[in-house]
């Protein structure tokens, strides 16, 4: 009897240990992480350490899977089969949260979630104002908003230039370059004046409008993607940067100023970049704390950030005669992007 | 459902292999498995009650099911630390990194060359020659036989800094005495003779920072000036008077414990002639006899050449490999690989519990549980052993003393105590074990290896007892010593 006993027991706890560790495994919170861009982007490779960062520090159990839609340049890829990748992940992994990152994973996934029980949604890095994706007041949305640094650029183009600086700007055709570009619209720049800006969808047009830019003290350039060229092949945008910034540089053309995280890196003088990093492990922190039904429960309130980056290389701004105050050069060295 | 009937076949299928009586199924093993089954899952709802976090909870559960087998009895010793690093694994608790880092730090190779080294010491007839040759010139008293096995002990003990492992290195050495004197079974000599092995092995633990993995461990969390000061010998002098205060009550206690009575004369001039008939030494006993002096030599002299311990027992274990020494089946079947993953399993465990950050947690939450010290050494010592004897009670020797330091660390500062106080009586109160499961420190080993098999194991439990309260008196009676030192 005792031995039938002990059998039935074993069994028992062979059971229950795989029965109750399974469940907790299948209940455990989950998070997918939605990215524009694709997963070589610059941006996003920053970004997702700042995430791994974040979820180093977590001791909670939780699974979190990634999800890189590569929709944010021109011609990446198709809309439609990569927004119906999304929603299947979503399908499939019925996340607690969806962590959706730049406009385009909001404005093609992440706003038809709204509203609804499950999944919750927390946006990061968005150029356009949460609203545009219906997001205010709703139970189920929280996240970061990004504030591009204007206030910095123009307060370098007032201290380099003088009393009424101009400025040319360009960006890339896509859902993030409008928000930006809106963005920029949106900020009072006074006293530097805003002149053409222009979004471009290939290389071609890209050369050229730096070249239409000629006439500006500076060049503003928002978020840089690979494009296509005329000859059908694709040019990297570490490459448009290099090129940009060595032809204004021949030409005597404006200044360019990145807002690219890597426009520097890649060969540029001077950028102003939101902290994609900072930005990753503000979510992930953000996520969990959501997550956190006891001690925190709800959503946590959604924020805007506006840090940004200095990036700077001081032989290329001396050659051009720029001199910066040392501030930025030792933000830039703290930063690890002195060049 | 699917679950339930694939266990439920599955314990059919294997009671139909192995039906019996129920003779050799205690009560107290229901018990176990009753309390196994309940217990844990039970203790994780309380904990999330109580307001610990899911990772504490789940922790606490998995060391539960742990203690839980080990206290029991309930199945082999290793088996209980691999469940929770797998149930870990499962639930996400930790990452492969940190919940197998036991089994990917070095800590492998010190013990496979270790365990490898010490079946060819024994296999070889290396060990016997030895004993023979010492029993024919030493005086045939136990006392002498005894002092070998106890200061072979203390000798490894600078030099290996694992309990475990010198308790492999001198297991060898005991069996072949035992077999040398023709001890008769469950008798006091043999008995004593295992407590001088167990003695050796462990007694000199806290007596010096390199004898310790956890000492070492224990001595980086110190101000850099106290690390300098106390990483070499001046740890030993400190330790001084509870050093001679233990060998002391060993020496007195064992032929109180375990009274020689008659014992036949030994048969020198016949181990004589089998010396003789063994003739020269044969090759296998030449490697193991290198591989030993080159272990303890490059141990020994560490702080010239900076080659860590574990890499000169992979240099040995590769040696008995290339040599033939150990061949393939020897490998498989002389090192003691469930004790290995025991070991390993543990330190993972550990590892485990470091990541979660648990031990700083339990040292905020004692908060100000301590205030009755008041600056006073003699309550200090109190605090610690009671802190450490808690603490021992859910986890290992290793564990346990880090964690009690962890948490009677910024005691000590409060109290104007000197830290490397707090590190030593943690180190002597952690070899402290009084229940079954408590034999991290060697006990459980011994077990394994089938050491009590032959000796009368009461008797033996009684002198580990003995031996727990000597280790109390000896750092109260270091008080004095501390004061003229002005650590105190």
């Amino acid at each position: 009897m005792k031995r039938l006993w002990r059998d039935l027991l074993i069994a028992g706890f062979l059971t229950t240990f795989v029965i109750l560790l399974g469940t907790f495994n299948a209940t455990k919170p989950r998070i997918l992480v939605l990215h524009s861009a694709t997963q070589e982007s610059p941006w996003v490779t920053r970004m997702d350490a700042g995430m791994r960062d974040a979820l180093q520090r977590n001791r909670r159990p939780i699974d979190v899977e990634w999800l890189y839609m590569g929709v944010t340049a021109p011609g990446d890829r198709d809309m439609r089969e990569a927004t119906a990748e999304a929603q299947r992940a979503i399908r499939r992994v019925d996340p607690d949260l969806v962590i959706a990152v730049d406009d385009e994973a909001n404005a093609l996934i992440a706003r038809d979630y709204v509203g609804r029980d499950r999944p919750g949604i927390l946006y990061v890095s968005i150029d356009r104002p949460p609203s545009a994706y219906g997001y205010p007041g709703e139970p189920n949305v929280t996240g970061i908003a990004d504030a591009l640094p204007w206030a910095a650029v123009r307060d370098v183009l007032s201290g380099t230039f003088g009393d009424r600086p101009t400025i040319a700007v360009l960006g890339v055709d896509s859902e993030s370059g409008r928000a930006e570009l809106d963005q920029l619209r949106a900020f009072d720049w006074g006293p530097v004046t805003a002149g053409p800006a222009d979004l471009v969808s290939t290389a071609t047009e890209w050369r050229a409008a730096v070249a239409r830019a000629a006439g500006a003290d500076a060049l503003v350039l928002l978020s840089i993607q690979s494009l296509p060229d005329g000859d059908g092949s694709v040019v990297p945008a570490a490459e448009l940067s290099r090129w940009t910034q060595e032809w204004t540089q021949d030409n005597a053309g404006p200044l360019p100023i990145g807002t690219s995280v890597d426009f520097v890196v890649d060969g540029g003088a001077l950028s102003f970049s939101p902290p994609p990093d900072s930005y990753g492990e503000d979510a992930i922190d953000l996520a969990l704390d959501w997550l956190d039904e006891r001690r925190t429960p709800g959503p946590p309130p959604p924020v805007s950030s506006a840090h940004f980056e200095v990036a700077m290389r001081q032989d290329l701004l001396a050659q051009r005669g720029v001199v910066l105050p040392p501030i930025y050069a030792e933000a830039a060295r703290e930063n690890g992007t002195l060049f | 459902m699917a679950v339930v009937v694939v266990a439920l076949t599955v314990v059919a299928a294997f009671r139909r292999g192995r039906a019996g009586p129920d003779d050799d199924v205690s009560a107290v093993t229901v018990i176990g498995w009753a309390a196994v089954l309940v217990v844990p899952p039970l203790l994780y709802v309380v904990a999330l009650a109580s307001g610990l976090s899911v990772p504490a909870a789940l922790f606490a559960s998995f060391l539960a099911a742990t203690v839980l087998f080990w206290v029991f009895g309930l199945v082999e010793e290793f088996v209980p630390a691999l469940v929770a690093v797998v149930a870990a694994l499962l639930v996400g608790l930790a990452p492969p990194q940190v919940a197998l880092a036991g089994f990917a730090s070095p800590s492998l190779l010190l013990l496979m060359g270790v365990f490898a080294l010490s079946a060819v010491i024994s296999s070889s007839g290396l060990s016997y020659r030895v004993m023979m040759w010492l029993l024919v010139r030493l005086p045939d008293t136990p006392f002498w036989h005894q002092s070998i096995l106890l200061f072979s002990g203390y000798a490894l003990s600078p030099m290996v800094p694992s309990s475990n492992a010198r308790l492999s290195l001198l297991t060898p050495v005991y069996v072949e005495m035992v077999r040398g004197l023709r001890l008769p079974a469950r008798r006091p000599a043999i008995t004593a003779l295992l407590a001088a092995t167990f003695g050796g092995t462990l007694l000199f633990s806290p007596m010096m920072a390199t004898s310790k993995s956890s000492n070492i461990a224990a001595l980086n969390m110190l101000p850099a000036q106290v690390q300098v000061e106390f990483s070499g010998v001046f740890w030993l002098v400190a330790a001084a008077v509870a050093a001679l205060g233990v060998t002391g009550i060993h020496l007195v206690l064992l032929p109180r414990l375990f009274p020689a009575g008659d014992q036949t004369p030994l048969p020198r001039e016949q181990i004589r002639r089998q010396l003789r008939e063994k003739g020269p030494l044969r090759p296998a006993e030449w490697v193991a006899a290198g591989g030993f002096l080159f272990f303890l030599a490059g141990t020994a002299t560490v702080s010239w050449h900076h080659v860590r311990p574990a890499y000169l027992a992979g240099c040995v274990l590769l040696a008995l490999l290339l040599t033939g020494t150990l061949l393939r089946k020897d490998f498989q079947r002389q090192i003691d690989w469930p004790m290995i993953v025991f070991l390993l399993g543990m330190d993972s465990l550990m590892r485990i519990m470091t990541h979660l950050g648990l031990a700083e947690q339990l040292a905020a939450a004692t908060g100000r549980v301590f205030d009755f010290v008041g600056g006073r050494a003699g309550l200090f010592i109190l605090a610690v052993l009671v802190t450490t004897m808690l603490v021992r009670l859910v986890l290992p020797v290793t564990a346990g003393m880090l964690t009690a330091v962890i948490i009677m660390l910024p005691v000590a500062a409060a109290n104007g105590i000197h830290p490397w106080i707090c590190v030593f009586c943690a180190a002597v109160f952690s070899d402290i074990s009084v229940f079954r499961h408590q034999g991290t420190n060697g006990i459980i080993q011994m077990r394994v290896a089938g050491l009590f098999d032959d000796v009368d194991e009461a008797g033996f439990l009684r002198y580990n007892m003995w031996m727990n309260v000597a280790r109390i008196a000896v750092v109260y009676a270091s008080i004095p010593w501390w004061q003229w030192l002005g650590l105190l």
